[in-house]
């Protein structure tokens, strides 16, 4: 069997080549290979929960609401809507969360 | 299951504290870290880690949507705070009024209510103002 040579030139040139791709790469397109490998990998590694955390920090968030025993839900709408002015996907959000809540309390 | 857990955490205690100022890790580390400080109301470590997770990827939507609850919580706890600054204000109008009834004169007074009412009135109002900062922070982001 042949015996596999190691060249440390080698590695060096290519790690050279590699550091001056990702540099082309980024000034070129903005995009940041390293750091995307990267979520990509931490993405495989039991990070994958995380849309199940941002429910419950929503759902948290949605009850952590300082309501008036007297008010309705239209009041509350409307306090959610004033409260979500300018953050269109966390409004919409909690409208299905409301929704669901309704749904479930008819059902 | 449990132990891999387990084995997760420990590699997170002693490998990811350390080196989570680096912004090496992965945006959905930054955003679990980022919504564990909400839970606790830490609304500046919060920020933090939005700030480090800034150039997200992949997971851009999420990152906006932990923003936006960061954002809320800030609104409804200035909210909050704006009520209670209202009701301690009422209480020392009140109590100003009170001082100047001439029954009151012959009274033994609680001195120190007063300063304690306004001791509160400037803590909230910090309170607020700190809010206020976060929420232009996080506006800026």
């Amino acid at each position: 069997m042949e015996e596999k040579k190691l060249s440390v030139p080698g590695a060096l040139v290519g790690a050279l080549v590699g550091l001056g791709v990702e540099i082309a790469i980024r000034e070129l397109t903005g995009f940041d290979v390293v750091k995307g490998i990267l979520e990509i990998v931490g993405a495989g590694f039991g990070l994958i929960r995380i849309d199940r955390r941002i429910y419950e920090s929503t759902v948290r968030l949605l009850n952590g609401m300082d309501v008036e025993p007297d008010d309705d839900y239209q009041r509350i709408l409307r306090r959610i809507d004033d409260l979500t002015v300018d953050l269109p996907e966390l409004r919409q959000s909690f409208l299905k969360l409301m929704e669901a809540g309704l749904r479930a309390k008819t059902a | 299951m449990i132990g891999l857990g387990i084995l997760i955490r420990i590699v997170k205690a002693f490998v990811g504290k350390p080196l989570e100022n680096t912004g090496l890790f992965p945006t959905r580390y930054y955003l679990q870290e980022a919504l564990r400080s909400l839970d606790q109301d830490n609304i500046g470590e919060a920020i933090k880690f939005l700030k480090i997770s800034k150039g997200a990827l992949l997971d851009r939507s999420r990152w906006k949507l932990v923003r936006q609850l960061i954002l809320f919580r800030c609104r409804v706890l200035r909210e909050r705070h704006g009520k209670r600054i209202g009701y301690i204000e009422g209480r020392i109008e009140k109590l100003k009024i009170q001082q100047k009834l001439p029954w009151r004169w012959f009274r033994k007074r609680p001195t120190d209510r007063l300063t304690q009412y306004q001791d509160a009135l400037a803590l909230e109002k910090e309170a607020r103002l700190l809010l206020d900062d976060y929420e232009r922070e996080l506006k800026d982001l």
